[in-house]
């Protein structure tokens, strides 16, 4: 009895393998794999549509490279919203510290007579160092991200108004800054190289090195990685100190394109930066937060935007439009990965 | 009181009940009687049958054959099931239908229904508290009258206690014994599952002991000893097997050394484990061993005394400290790193080793994970399958894969066996003796002595907080380890 009792179930254990195994063949391995690419599909789609539609005005290259570039401030500030996030910390304070950072590059060399490349490295230092402040309060101190982030986001826009004083800051910004912002490089504006470098470098460390993937398995649960050895407070103290420097980084490049620092320009990038990254998590890899699905995300709501712009649809389908693409998307994100796990944990 | 006689309607009867869960026979024609007005204590070791039992009667599982006979049953389960951060009133309404009034809950009402069912055990006074800020006895005693509560409007015939004073303190059960005797003053067969032996010496009239399945044994408490329960738990086990591996050498400096450890529960524990040594800590749960798993991986901090990992000191969120492998025990919290890849959740200390200017290598990873869900046997073979797709046994295969990569000088495994099938138990133990031969100082810790027994070179037992024998597993049989447990 018992020896038979035994080939039974040491059959069975195999046998499960082997289901496996037909499951991620052919047909089915699309299947998982195919929802991965469905907004790279949006993507060509929603351009092939405009392209026939609008031959001449959507379909130039001045028109794409307006996409391109008028995007690339953006997508770095989301990619930046996107690396606290992974561990399950919301900096709502990016579009403040972006805000800052713009007014600073324009007001550091015009008001203060700073060289530019002081002002760049003053203007990252105050990302920096409201990173390490966030990173003090929210790791070691423990208070929720949320709220620390969005004191401090209100107290970013209080200091802007004092700096300012409500006026925008166009006088005496040096052209060797704004250089930066609108010099090409075949053909592409300096910007979307700024962004695709900082996707790329982003990817890499997310991807392949310990840091990222220590980031990951906090997101995954915070004990179990404390517990596994991973050293949770240095991950999470990274990953806000690196989402404030970026953000400051976006401010610079957006004063460098643009030449000027408006106090109230920060509400116009908070919304769609985060959902952006919260888009990621539809692309890719379904279910995380992801720099080249941050990217993805950015391009096909601006792609949107841009084409029913072009169609002459009025002003209000932009909101509309992006709102249902967000709530979509993770609707799909959710159906794709099931129900076993929260998709973004508070 | 003393078993009525037969005349009356028992309780609860359960009458030849057999239940099999494919080829295992959980319950096999389990027949005895739960008198009106009796405690009636139901022990056991672990996979005996007796939470198959309270299933069947709980109507979860379907009895194969035999009938259980009984009227309106209320259960109270070993978590209690409150909301700790609600008043007790609350507890008291929440999840049945509520007294309203013009279309309001009527607090009056409720107040006043909880009050009723409180007052004969004295607690009237804690409706408006909060529940996490009684004491558990109080909140195990206001469990069992929530739930007579849910049933009020139909007499009850039965209460079922599924292990309510586990996580008890000794001097808080007496609480809980007083509320036991006023149910069963009016009228109603209590059914109380519990680990421990002296309880059932305090508490009940009658005691039923499973063994594999098998009633072994039913009758007056007075009848029986604890070592005469031990025994009949244990049936005739062989007193020890003979170890296939070499004992460990006693002439070398022992890796894992605890001086005085004290926490909340600990008082002032010494113990040290020598390279190439299995060590397993056994207890009851409240004996403190909870906490022995966590101080000794260097996870947490005693509050007085130190534990030192090859003569330096282990400092919870050191360096040190992420060098000793911890096999925790509650797997889905705080084991697993649910959103990731068996592969990422075994290489995750590992990926410094792996490193090259072009990052982690992939090949380098998968070759690890393959390497380890082989060595274990891990099903599915494919590394790179959601952790939580896994069955229990292979998760935690996983998880103690993610230490054995590193090749850790100890490791601390909690309940190393919990919740998973035997298959993976051997391979789990057999993998921990391998590590220990290669040098690792391991120390187990499991409330049931039963599951790891056999694979511990040295054994310990902890009773209130102390360590109350400590001995070479070939000195000691399994009845000396249960007893001094209780």
């Amino acid at each position: 009895m018992n020896t038979v009792d035994t080939t039974t179930t040491a059959d069975q254990v195999p046998d499960r393998g082997r289901d496996r195994a037909e499951a991620t063949s052919w047909g089915s391995r699309l299947r998982s794999i195919a929802p991965r690419f469905g907004m790279v599909g949006l993507l060509v789609l929603l351009l092939v549509v405009f392209s026939i539609l609008r031959p001449v005005s959507f379909a130039n290259s001045a028109n794409l490279r307006t996409i391109l570039v008028e995007s690339a401030v953006l997508t770095i500030l989301a990619l930046a919203v996107m690396i606290p996030l992974i561990a399950n910390d919301f900096d709502l304070s990016v579009a403040s510290v972006l805000g800052i950072a713009s007014i600073l590059a324009a007001g550091l060399p015009s008001k203060s007579g700073l060289s530019v490349p002081l002002t760049i490295i003053a203007v990252l230092a105050v990302g920096v160092i409201i990173g390490i402040a966030h990173a003090v309060l929210i790791v070691l101190f423990d208070l929720p991200s949320v709220v620390v982030t969005l004191g401090t986001s209100t107290f970013l826009g209080g200091i802007v108004l004092w700096y300012t004083g409500g006026a925008v800051l166009y006088e005496g910004v040096p052209t060797a800054l704004t250089n930066l912002g609108s010099k090409s490089v075949l053909g592409l504006p300096l910007p979307v190289y700024y962004m695709i470098a900082t996707a790329a470098v982003l990817w890499f460390v997310l991807e392949r090195r310990p840091w990222g993937r220590n980031l990951y398995a906090v997101g995954s649960s915070e004990v179990a990685a404390r517990l596994a050895g991973v050293n949770t407070v240095r991950t999470r103290a990274v990953a806000l100190i690196t989402c404030s420097t970026l953000a400051a980084f976006a401010g610079l490049v957006l004063t460098a394109r643009v030449g000027s620092g408006n106090p109230s320009i920060s509400n116009a990038y908070f919304l769609p930066a985060f959902a952006a990254a919260f888009l990621s998590l539809a692309a890719f890899r379904l279910g995380f937060f992801n720099p080249l699905g941050v990217v993805l995300s950015v391009y096909l709501l601006a792609v949107g935007v841009n084409g029913l712009s072009i169609l002459g649809v009025p002003s209000w389908v932009e909101p509309v439009f992006n709102g249902t693409a967000l709530v979509v998307a993770i609707g799909l994100a959710r159906l794709s990965i099931g129900k076993s796990r929260r998709l973004v944990g508070v | 009181m003393s078993a009525a006689p037969s005349s009356v309607t028992p309780a609860i009867r359960f009458d030849g009940v057999s239940k099999s869960f494919g080829p295992t026979h959980a319950l096999r024609a389990v027949s005895f009687d739960v008198a009106p007005g009796s405690v009636h204590a139901l022990i056991g070791l672990n996979g005996s049958g007796k939470s198959t039992l309270v299933k069947v009667l709980a109507g979860y599982h379907t009895a194969d054959e035999g009938a259980i006979s009984t009227g309106r049953v209320a259960f109270v389960h070993q978590d209690l099931g409150l909301l700790p951060s609600l008043t007790v009133l609350e507890n008291f309404a929440i999840g049945r239908e509520m007294s309203m009034r013009f279309g309001q809950i009527d607090w009056k009402a409720e107040a006043a229904r909880a009050v009723d069912a409180l007052a004969e055990f004295g607690l009237a006074h804690t409706v408006h508290q909060r529940m996490s800020s009684l004491p558990l006895a109080q909140q195990a005693i206001i469990a069992c009258a929530r739930a007579l509560d849910r049933s009020r409007d139909s007499n009850i015939d039965a209460l079922i206690l599924d292990e309510p004073t586990s996580a008890l303190p000794s001097n808080e059960i007496d609480l809980l014994a007083d509320a036991m005797k006023v149910y069963a003053a009016r009228g109603i067969g209590i059914v109380f599952i519990t680990h421990r032996l002296q309880e059932v010496k305090d508490l009940a009239d009658m005691v039923t002991v499973l063994r594999n399945g098998e009633l072994v044994h039913t009758g007056p408490t007075a009848d029986v000893s604890i070592p005469d329960m031990v025994q009949l738990m244990v049936g005739d086990a062989p007193a020890s097997v003979e170890a296939d591996w070499a004992p460990p050498r006693q002439d070398v400096e022992p890796t894992l050394v605890a001086r005085a450890v004290s926490s909340s529960t600990l008082r002032s524990i010494d113990l040290s484990i020598r390279p190439g040594e299995i060590v397993g800590a056994f207890g009851m749960v409240g004996s403190g061993l909870e906490h022995v798993g966590g101080i000794f991986a260097g996870r947490e901090a005693p509050a007085a005394g130190s534990v030192e990992l090859n003569g330096s000191a282990l400092v919870p969120g050191s360096a040190l400290a992420r060098q000793v492998g911890y096999v925790p025990s509650d797997r889905p919290r705080r084991g697993v790193l649910p959103g990731l890849s068996v592969r990422e959740n075994i290489s995750i200390r590992s990926l410094r080793a792996m490193l090259s200017w072009r990052g982690i290598s992939r090949k380098g990873e998968s070759r690890l994970a393959r390497h380890w869900t082989d060595e274990l046997s891990v099903k599915p073979r494919d590394p790179d399958a959601p952790i939580l797709t896994l069955s229990g046994g292979n998760q935690q295969k996983a998880i103690l894969a993610r230490w054995l990569a590193i090749g850790p000088d100890a490791i601390v495994a909690e309940e190393p066996t919990q919740g998973i099938d035997v298959w993976a138990k051997q391979d789990i133990l057999r993998r921990l003796r391998v590590a220990a031969t290669e040098g690792a100082a391991v120390l187990l810790t499991a409330v049931e002595p039963e599951e790891i027994l056999d694979f511990c070179d040295r054994v310990v037992v902890l009773r209130r907080g102390e360590i109350v024998l400590d001995a070479a597993r070939s000195d000691v049989a399994i009845t000396d380890i249960l007893s001094a447990m209780h």
